[in-house]
């Protein structure tokens, strides 16, 4: 792999149509969850259904919405995630991450807590994917920012946070991601 | 003549003391009798069945069709009424009871609210055309109802015969009071009367006292056998309501669905979500990104 801009752009380009396609199905995926009550039963990260052996949930149930808001808000956030990810042409290797924290986080939350029977939802993975950006971006910058993702967390955990929607948001899911993303950034900067 | 005036005298002064003898004899006798009585038994019972279906009531088939419970569900918890109390049980200790009880309960995403209804609610043998009034006045989907069955005994043991001194019976614990407690809570759905889980709980205990204080003890071990028989059934109860929200939707037992979406219930379900000053941030950071390359 080249370490020069010129190479790293084209690294970038190279991965942006598996990107586009990525991003397509998962919003094709988040907007059917939404108008489908049968798409969404489908790809709800769900116990019992999981334990039947249903896999795909593990990555599925990320891109799985209960509202508009709720989609609309993730899907604004993941936009803006890829945009800083294209322009430190780091895209495609943020995708591979993502696949891989998908059903890292998956399992932490059905870990983390056994009364949860279903979570759908892609904040968490994004609170990893910010989380995989910053440690990969190094240096004050990437320490700022995620001091700034740890002080985030320290006030959602206070009594009395406000939480804007009207569906119980599951906040260990953004601990858990945002701690999966460091983990994984970590790893992949040492291989 | 003296000899045949000194016979009646002489039987007289025979008589007197056997007389005596007898008299205290019986005396003491009634004494042990009143503290040994050679064992007692007696029960204390509420029976959810006499509650439900009276004698009398006409046999009513249960519906066809799978109840249909919405959750978060709102319950009523109670104890099934009963023509006697269990000895040493006071109307407090029996709130004391419910609160446990209603703890259990609460514990649970899928119960909204709780409520204990007062005994004087139910009558005996209302059935349910009882729970139905108060299901309405409380805006109740389910209730849960304890129901119980006592049984105290009282034996003496070879040392008894102490008692007939009167000393033994204030001091040698020869009385052997034995309670047995068996305690059960239903929940039934309103609408469909479909019974929906149980959870049993039992103890049995015993403790030996002096004659004199066999009522007392009695009291105390029936109390403290209640208590016991309630916290045996409380975890029973936890995992049985859990098992029923878990299953009962897959066994086809009843079609749990959410109350306030009316979708089919998912347990303890939530999302993740950023919210709109999250956003901004991000939309800052991508904003300095860009300026910093322009530079």
């Amino acid at each position: 792999m080249g370490t020069g801009p010129a190479a790293g752009r084209t690294g970038a380009d190279a991965g942006l149509a598996p990107a586009l396609i990525v991003a397509s199905t998962s919003i094709a995926l988040a907007l059917a969850s939404l108008w489908w009550p049968g798409a969404f039963d489908l790809l709800v990260l769900e116990r019992g259904q999981l334990a039947r052996g249903q896999l795909w949930r593990l990555w599925s149930g990320h891109l799985a919405h209960i509202d508009a808001p709720h989609a609309a808000l993730n899907l604004a956030g993941a936009g803006l995630l890829a945009l800083i990810a294209r322009r430190r042409h780091e895209l495609d290797a943020l995708l591979r991450a993502s696949a891989l924290m998908m059903p890292l986080l998956s399992v932490a939350l059905l870990f983390l807590m056994p009364s949860q029977q279903a979570y759908a939802g892609l904040s968490g993975l994004l609170h990893g994917c910010a989380a995989w950006l910053l440690i990969r971006r190094g240096g004050w910058i990437g320490a700022a920012g995620l001091l700034l993702i740890a002080l985030k967390l320290l006030l959602e955990s206070l009594p009395g946070y406000p939480v804007q929607h009207g569906f119980p948001v599951v906040l260990e899911a953004h601990r858990a991601g945002a701690l999966i993303g460091l983990l994984v950034g970590l790893f992949r900067k040492r291989g | 003549m003296n000899d045949m005036e000194s016979a009646p005298h002489h039987a007289r002064t025979r008589i007197l003391p056997l007389a005596l003898l007898m008299i205290a004899m019986a005396l003491l006798g009634g004494c042990a009798g009143v503290l040994s009585s050679y064992g007692d038994r007696s029960g204390h019972s509420s029976s959810v069945v006499d509650f439900l279906y009276p004698k009398g009531t006409p046999f009513e088939p249960v519906e066809p069709g799978t109840p249909r419970i919405p959750l978060p569900a709102r319950v009523g918890l109670m104890f099934v009424p009963s023509s006697s109390s269990p000895p040493g049980l006071t109307v407090a200790n029996r709130e004391q009871l419910l609160e446990k009880v209603r703890h259990a309960f609460r514990e649970q995403d899928f119960i909204e609210r709780i409520e204990i209804v007062p005994d004087s609610y139910l009558r005996r043998g209302g059935g349910f055309d009882n729970l139905e009034q108060i299901a309405r006045m409380h805006g109740l989907d389910l209730v849960a109802l304890v129901s119980y069955d006592q049984i105290s005994q009282r034996n003496e043991t070879g040392a008894s015969f102490l008692y007939w001194t009167i000393i033994g019976a204030y001091t040698i614990p020869a009385t052997r009071n034995q309670v047995s407690t068996f305690v059960e809570t239903t929940v039934f759905d309103i609408r469909s009367h479909a019974l929906l889980l149980r959870a049993p709980g039992q103890d049995q205990r015993d403790l030996q006292s002096t004659g004199v204080r066999s009522d007392e003890r009695r009291e105390t071990l029936a109390r403290a056998s209640f208590n016991a028989a309630v916290d045996d059934m409380i975890p029973k109860l936890d995992s049985a309501i859990r098992e029923f929200a878990m299953r009962a939707g897959e066994d086809g037992r009843a079609e749990l669905y959410d109350r306030r979406s009316g979708d089919a219930w998912r347990g303890k379900s939530g999302g993740g979500s950023i919210g709109t000053w999250e956003l901004a941030l991000l939309l800052g950071a991508l904003a300095l990104m860009l300026a910093s390359r322009r530079r």
